[in-house]
């Protein structure tokens, strides 16, 4: 148990796949203009992880070396559709939203970097633990990034108001346009960097 | 350990059958639902545009906006020269008609009506259908029994930049058109949708800019610029149907 502990916080936190890996930051700025987007999002990349994890480390010793790369953008991809066919069918608001971007988890290069790097030459129970430390490192940091700009952008927060409208009207405060942007998410997220390595996090002690 | 390539072969026949299959079972057993969600999202929106309220669809599930759609909406089926066709339904069309996806104009145009209580017209929507930086905008554009008059407009399907053009559907940027006309003397001029603010657009009139512009969204002009131009073809197949005063 306290091996599972440890490997969880270590993919999630010392070698977390956006802050140390510097892995998957498309995503990363694309949809964490809210905290609910980066949530739905993050919960799609742990079951899209952990399935391919299980699936690549289950069949580590059958797959053919010359073709592991096709074999691992196949179970990717197909677990991609499926995500993306059970949104459209019980979260159509959330799948909406995210549009594009559940397509592209096919692309997001922690899944395929997981997959490549641990799943092939480890059992099928490290490669879950693996997948879900890494898919709760991915998940915390958008769900930081996109609080962050959620309440500076819009003055919300999981869609509920923060900053109340007579405070708009009583300073003149206005929403930062900017971090509605990408150009925001970027510069939030060297922030992360830093502050998690300040932290101890993202090998920042070693 | 170096494999044959008739293992190779066969492997990755083999991954492939098994994704396949698992794929084609997932989408036939979902359809049906995906496909309600389609249509409770387009009833839903069609019900936006003519000017329900999110409060009035909230905590509604599909079967209960369906109800409340049918209720509240009249579809039809008008033609070019202003004439309703009575023998036919919005479903008769061809397909994809009803969103505005294949509207084909002598077969017939897809009209929604929002009728009060005793049947008589409050507003009418149409699908309205443009091209933005990316992809295509489909939505809808309702209108006064005049023709003229907006009452709403509401988007549902779009590929555009989430954050910066996907702002179409917020409501603070739909909300705008309402109360804007699409003609000026006569003449469709449409909603024009400006860089910015419309109140700081220079070289055109006050008036025109109360009746016939719109703020901006700011890093999505393209779009706007495609929001703009379908306020102006849009309408157009309509013409003599309003011309003629509704029914």
């Amino acid at each position: 148990m306290a091996s599972i502990k440890k490997q969880i916080k270590e993919a999630s936190w010392q070698s977390n796949p956006i802050a140390y890996q510097v892995l998957g930051i498309c995503s990363a700025l694309a949809v964490t203009v809210n905290v609910e987007n980066a949530l739905i999002m993050g919960a799609s990349v742990i079951a899209v992880l952990s399935g391919s994890n299980v699936a690549i480390s289950l069949m580590r010793n059958v797959i053919p070396h010359r073709i592991r790369i096709i074999v691992q953008l196949a179970v990717v991809s197909t677990l991609v559709i499926l995500v993306d066919q059970v949104l459209k069918a019980y979260l159509f608001e959330a799948s909406k939203a995210l549009s594009v971007f559940v397509g592209l988890i096919i692309t997001n290069c922690i899944i395929l970097g997981r997959a490549e790097a641990f799943a092939m030459g480890n059992p099928p129970m490290p490669s879950l633990w693996d997948a879900i430390g890494n898919g709760i490192g991915y998940t915390w940091v958008l769900v930081v990034i996109g609080a962050f700009r959620e309440l500076l952008g819009g003055g919300q927060l999981l869609g509920f108001r923060v900053i109340p409208i007579s405070f708009y009207e009583a300073t003149g405060y206005v929403d930062n346009g900017l971090m509605v942007l990408a150009p925001a998410a970027f510069i939030l997220l060297g922030l992360l960097i830093w502050v998690s390595k300040e932290l101890g996090g993202a090998k920042g002690n070693e | 350990m170096q494999q044959s390539n008739g293992y190779i072969i066969g492997f990755a026949i083999g991954v492939c059958v098994v994704c396949s299959l698992l794929l084609a079972g997932v989408s036939t057993a979902l359809k049906d639902r995906q496909e309600m969600n389609q249509m409770v999202d387009r009833q839903k929106n069609i019900l936006k545009a003519v000017g329900f309220s999110d409060a009035d669809l909230e905590g509604k599930d599909g079967s209960a906006v369906t109800a409340f759609y049918n209720e509240h909406i009249k579809e039809m089926v008008v033609k070019t020269d202003g004439s309703v066709a009575e023998s036919l339904q919005v479903a008769d069309l061809p397909s994809d008609a009803a969103s505005g996806l294949n509207i084909q104009p002598d077969k017939g145009l897809p009209l929604y009506m929002r009728k009060d209580s005793s049947g008589a017209p409050l507003s009418y929507a149409f699908p309205a259908v443009g091209k933005g930086l990316w992809s295509k905008l489909f939505g809808f554009l309702a209108v006064k029994p005049d023709g003229d008059e907006i009452v709403g407009l509401s988007f549902y399907k779009h590929g555009e930049t989430p954050g910066l053009g996907a702002n179409i559907e917020a409501k603070w940027f739909t909300d705008n058109f309402i109360g804007k006309h699409l003609y000026e003397a006569g003449k469709l001029v449409g909603v024009t949708v400006a860089k910015g603010k419309a109140a700081d657009m220079a070289g055109v009139s006050k008036s025109d800019i109360d009746r016939h512009a719109v703020d901006g969204m700011s890093g999505a002009t393209l779009t706007g610029n495609g929001v703009m131009k379908m306020t102006k073809v849009a309408p157009k197949p309509y013409a003599a149907f309003f011309k003629k005063g509704g029914r």
